[in-house]
């Protein structure tokens, strides 16, 4: 049975939406958390990849969901051109069926209470404010009243867009994404590969991140605009047929990754928005775990201060906006920049780069060299990187 | 100048959208850049509310399969 009324209803049950609801109900609310699909975790549209030291900050993930540990990063320019770097941080490839349901699983036992299968269609409004949710069960339609609704419905996120906040993306700043599941492949479970190009992945990068010696996810995104001839399964056709040739396909699936400015405004009256939703993915590599995490987390325990002050008007929510701005909006803004400037790069600026940094030791290679080394030797690049610092 | 007028000018408007849900993945593309928010998006049905649709031209560039048919004069 599910009761009339909650303090707080999460919709959306990807990372961000479990990781408020915990939260939230941790701080001593009543939650509850609506997902459309049949369960958690599935369709697995990511690529699962996540940053190591990072996710220890949020939670302690089952060692199950953690497939391959790595910390080298390899690019191959478009000319094939290839050098590696080693990261700061290792990197680890999730498994997200078991950690997504794991985060479900904290969230229950924290007294979330979470139903599949239910698609929130609408807001409820009660004199001008948010009052509730429309849902469609699969036994009927039924209206819920919250006091505070945590909007962590992922990319294609529409209740924001109900309580008047603009979420939808211009289609420059969407990251269209097509990926499979290859097995029977040989890859090299030390370092996960990108590689650039207009003929690869225009806007974008393909990925192939190894998940055992004979499994990878293999995908790309491409840039939403830059989709008039062929779309990103065309290109990751295309891609596939040349690198994995005979490959088997264990999982395909199409997915959308925000690629966006920060939101100006990512609450409202009675409402918060995280994740995906609130356009909080990494613009630079469309990595999103974390931040939808860690966004959850802010989010549900801000509705839970609100709640105990019983004041949940948006002058009262918009300490979120700001805390979010505080902490991540500086270097989202910064990565949003270098993407702009990034997706500019010719093929052969990115070419003549990969030359010079496949020249520098892989051990010598950080991200500072990096910039150090081109720079040097390519002032136009110099002068389009600068531009995205200033 | 905002955006749709911008795309105005170089792209033309569609004169008719069509949906081909035998290769729909349910993704939820189309929904994240939808000006005018008319695309219901369920677990594994997909419908366009044609009245309100502007006929943008946005949903068939973001799709990654080939699920929407944009056509233009
Ligand atoms: C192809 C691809 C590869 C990626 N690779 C990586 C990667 O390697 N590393 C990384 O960190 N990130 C990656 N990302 C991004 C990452 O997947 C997302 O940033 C992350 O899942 C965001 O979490 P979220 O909770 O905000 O949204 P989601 O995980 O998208 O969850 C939103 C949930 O809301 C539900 N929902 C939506 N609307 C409704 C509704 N009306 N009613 C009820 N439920 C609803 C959806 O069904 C969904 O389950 C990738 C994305 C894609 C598409
Ligand atoms: S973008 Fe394409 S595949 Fe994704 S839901 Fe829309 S129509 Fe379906
Ligand atoms: S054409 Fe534009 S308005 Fe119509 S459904 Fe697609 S994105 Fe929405």
């Amino acid at each position: 049975m599910i009761n009339d009324s909650y303090d707080i209803i999460v919709v959306g049950g990807g990372p961000a939406g479990t990781t408020a609801a915990r939260w939230a109900a941790l701080g001593g609310a009543s939650v509850l958390l609506l997902e459309k699909d049949r369960e958690l975790g599935i369709p697995v549209r990511c690529a699962e990849a996540v940053g190591w030291k990072t996710l220890l900050k949020y939670v302690q993930p089952n060692p199950q969901a953690v497939t391959v540990k790595l910390n080298s990063v390899r690019f191959i320019a478009p000319d094939g051109t290839e050098f590696v770097f080693k990261t700061d941080d290792v990197g680890c490839i999730l498994n997200r069926r078991i950690f997504d349901h794991d985060l479900g699983r904290m969230a229950a036992q924290a007294g979330a209470r979470i139903i599949t299968r239910a698609y929130v269609n609408g807001l409820v409004f009660q004199s001008g404010k948010i009052g509730g949710v429309k849902v469609s069960l699969p036994d009927g339609n039924k209206e819920i009243k919250a006091k505070i609704i945590i909007a962590a419905d992922g990319v294609e996120s529409r209740v924001g867009r109900w309580a008047g906040i603009r979420t939808h993306h211009v289609p420059k700043d969407l990251e269209s994404c097509y990926q499979m599941t290859l097995g029977g492949i040989s890859v090299n479970t030390d370092y996960v590969s990108c590689y650039f190009g207009t003929n690869v992945a225009p806007g974008g990068y393909a990925w192939v991140f190894p998940k055992d010696e004979d499994t990878a996810n293999v995908g790309l995104g491409i840039s939403a605009n830059r989709s008039e001839e062929l779309k990103a399964q065309d290109y990751l056709e295309r891609f596939v047929e040349k690198r994995f040739p005979g490959a088997s396909v264990l999982a395909c699936v199409a997915g959308g990754v925000p690629n966006t400015k920060p939101f100006k405004k990512v609450h409202g009256d009675g409402i918060l928005l995280a994740g995906d939703a609130a356009g909080q993915a990494s613009p630079l590599t469309g990595g999103g775990i974390t931040n939808a995490i860690a966004a959850g987390k802010l989010a549900g325990e801000i509705a839970c201060e609100s709640l105990k002050n019983g004041s949940y008007l948006e002058k009262n929510l918009a300490v979120y906006t700001k805390k979010w701005e505080d902490q991540w909006g500086g270097e989202h803004r910064r990565l949003y920049r270098i993407k702009e400037v990034v997706n500019k790069l010719s093929d052969v600026t990115l070419n003549n780069a990969a030359h010079i940094l496949a020249e520098i030791p892989s051990e010598q290679i950080t991200l500072k060299q990096v910039f150090r080394t081109t720079l040097a030797r390519h002032p136009k690049i110099l002068i389009d990187i600068a531009r995205c610092f200033l | 100048m905002n955006y749709r007028a911008k795309r105005k000018g170089k792209r033309t408007e569609l004169t008719s959208l069509i949906i081909k849900e035998e290769n729909c993945d349910y993704c939820g593309c189309c929904v994240a850049v939808c000006p005018v928010d008319c695309i219901e998006l369920e677990e594994k049905k997909i419908s366009i509310d044609m009245i309100k649709c502007t006929l943008c031209g946005n949903c068939p560039y973001a799709c990654p399969v080939s699920a929407l048919v944009g056509e233009t004069a």
